[in-house]
């Protein structure tokens, strides 16, 4: 049997090294993909306009004095039924109570990704 | 003793090391990543544009007031619309934006299903541009009768959906 | 087989050399490792959301003010005009509740160009909340005017040099409230001083749907008294004072005095209340944002701006200004503008 060829250790260490400094790289480049998506992407997933929108309807809704409750429900009832149609988000919005200057309403919003809840007073 | 007999293949080994460095810090500056990032910047760019331009849209300017977009629906005022709305969502502090969109109303009918009808296009789609949707609920008064162009259409107070598709031309 | 000849147990002279040509190498190699990578970051990634984020505390934020002696704070952070460290935010909108509507107060504040050049560096800490030093360009433009409101350096020609966000915002302002002195009641025909007050009830100022009312801590309070002289005795009146009152005590605050905080035009000319002005036909008084703070009225509380006027020899019977304006005005409908942000 021929003795172990011991020559050239330099340059397979080399090559250890460029192999290690390539790994290394592709793992931060793999991280920076992960980064542009996070930031971007998930300003785009947050719907934060539509619970505003959702949140900003119902207040208006709720200070016109000239639609009365029953139309009002029928409202919540639009809003619920146009998410669940257009925005795939359900959407419920309900008055659980209020006195003659307030009044209260639970909104819930979830479109797969976010829940919100609040029980707003108006 | 000193053993040099290898001498020519460590030089080799630094020469090769060398080389492979050089190409790759070659190669990695003058390749520029596009990362699936990149392409999110521009839809939120004209998602966020959108939705604020409907809510300036939609808020009263003054206490009481009716906003100009329920001001819009309910006359179904689509040039007007498109005069105010092109103006505000191309606008810019130096020069114009090329921003085009499409408008629809999507309802509730009075058979209790939700409807969409068109309301104004700035241009004719291809469906092949990369664009956004926006949407804003708008209260329209029982006064209001759009039976004319909203197929089944319930004359009552209520919440339509105004949704508009946003690109760059 | 000499002792020197043996090698065998020493660490070999070539394992040194090696070991240190390696050192070297591999340090050298280290040190290129950051300078591939930054050009390989995707900056814009990053730009896009500084400037988004920017956008978000411009737009829909109104601010932070925080008085670390006190352990108070408050949004009204335009009025801050010595101890700037206070100034923890600059965020543009009127309140939380009202995102997208801004302050004219703070806009004027911000979009300041001498107190920017004069302090760059605050900007960037104010805004960002970062070690990097970005550059950025801040422009404001109402709807329909030509002329926009910018700090920052110029923004770069080529698009893909910078991250960039466009909102569009609504700015609430509040106009003079003009009053014609003949509406008022006048004083007998009496020897001595007149007065003239501006009664300002916060709570009832304050009970006003957020983006509809006029917020005196954060509003310009503008009021212009005009036609004057259709009093018969209007020769050598002077303004003998100018202060402000709570009920019948006197505030101690020389801000009705100060520029900064507040002017007072006499026949639209610039005057020092402390010179006891000579009165001509009209008299404006501006209280800038910011000039009430929560130390010199409450939000419950009430308080007059008290105007005496006088003879320069007051000796005769005159008749002349002696009533209460309760100050209520409404800001002007707010105006669409657009803001822009662009960092590099």
């Amino acid at each position: 049997m021929e003795k172990l060829n011991d020559e050239a250790q330099w340059i397979v260490l080399m090559g250890f090294m460029v192999a290690a400094a390539f790994f290394f790289l592709a793992l931060v480049i793999n991280q920076s993909t992960l980064v542009g998506q996070t930031t971007a992407e998930s300003v785009l997933e947050f719907p934060k306009e539509d619970i505003r929108d959702v949140k900003s309807e119902v207040a208006a809704v709720v200070a016109t004095a000239s639609i009365s409750d029953a139309e009002k429900e029928k409202l919540w009832k639009d809003i619920e039924a146009l998410y669940i149609a257009r925005k795939n988000a359900v959407v419920d919005i309900e008055k659980t109570g209020g006195s003659a200057t307030h009044t209260e309403v639970k909104i819930h919003f979830n479109n797969g990704v976010t829940t919100y809840d609040e029980t707003a007073y108006y | 003793m000193v053993d040099d007999s290898a001498q020519l293949y460590t030089i080799e080994g630094f020469a090769a090391a060398f080389i492979i460095l050089a190409t790759a810090y070659l190669i990695s500056g003058t390749m520029s990543i596009y990362t699936p990032g990149d392409s999110h910047i521009t839809d939120m760019q004209l998602e966020q544009i959108g939705n604020d331009v409907l809510a300036v849209m939609d808020t009263p300017t003054t206490q009481g007031g009716e906003s100009e977009l329920v001001g819009y629906l309910k006359d179904w005022n689509t040039d007007g619309f498109n005069e105010r709305f092109s103006n505000l969502l191309n606008n810019r502090t130096s020069g114009k934006d090329t921003l085009k969109y499409d408008a629809s109303v999507s309802y509730r009918s009075d058979t209790d299903t939700v409807q969409n009808a068109p309301f104004f296009s700035s241009q004719t789609r291809t469906n092949y541009e990369q664009a956004v949707r926006v949407t804003r609920l708008v209260t329209i008064p029982e006064s209001t009768d759009l039976s004319s162009h909203l197929p089944e259409f319930e004359k009552r107070d209520q919440v339509v959906l105004l949704e508009v598709l946003i690109w760059r031309s | 087989m000499s002792l020197r000849d043996d090698d065998s147990a020493l660490l070999s002279i070539d394992f040194l050399a090696g070991f240190t040509v390696f050192l070297l190498a591999f340090i050298i190699a280290a040190s290129m490792v950051p300078g591939m990578l930054a050009s390989l970051q995707s900056s814009t990634v990053d730009h896009d959301a500084v400037a988004y984020r920017t956008g978000v505390i411009l737009a829909e934020d109104p601010g932070w003010w925080f008085d670390e002696v006190t352990m108070t704070g408050h949004t009204h952070w335009e009025g801050e005009r010595t101890a700037l460290d206070s100034i923890k935010r600059m965020g543009l909108a009127i309140s939380k509740d009202t995102p997208g509507i801004l302050s004219m107060g703070k806009v004027e504040r911000f979009f300041n160009k001498i107190e920017y050049n004069a302090n760059p560096k605050f900007y960037s800490s104010r805004l960002f909340f970062s070690d990097y030093p970005y550059t950025f360009n801040i422009s404001l433009k109402e709807v329909g005017s030509d002329t926009p409101l910018s700090i920052g350096s110029p923004v770069p020609k080529d698009t893909t040099d910078y991250g960039s966000i466009r909102r569009m915002v609504m700015v609430k302002e509040v106009g003079p409230a003009i009053k014609d002195s003949s509406s008022f009641h006048s004083s007998d025909n009496t020897i001595g001083a007149k007065t003239f007050a501006i009664r300002l009830n916060f709570s009832e100022i304050l009970s006003k749907p957020l983006a509809y009312r006029v917020d005196p801590y954060e509003d310009r309070i503008e009021v212009r008294l005009e036609n004057l002289n259709h009093y018969n005795d209007n020769a050598n009146v002077i303004l003998e004072d100018l202060s402000l009152f709570r009920g019948p005590s006197k505030i101690p605050t020389n801000r009705l005095k100060d520029t900064r905080y507040s002017i007072l035009k006499v026949g639209d000319e610039t005057k020092n209340p402390e010179d006891q002005p000579s009165i001509a036909d009209n008299i404006t008084l501006i209280l800038k944002p910011g000039f009430f703070t929560y130390e010199i009225v409450k939000p419950s509380e009430t308080v007059d701006i008290k105007f005496t006027f006088n003879k320069t020899e007051p000796t005769t019977d005159w008749t002349y200004l002696n009533d209460t304006y309760d100050y209520a005005s409404t800001p002007s409908p707010l105006t669409p503008a657009v803001l822009e942000v662009a960092i590099w």
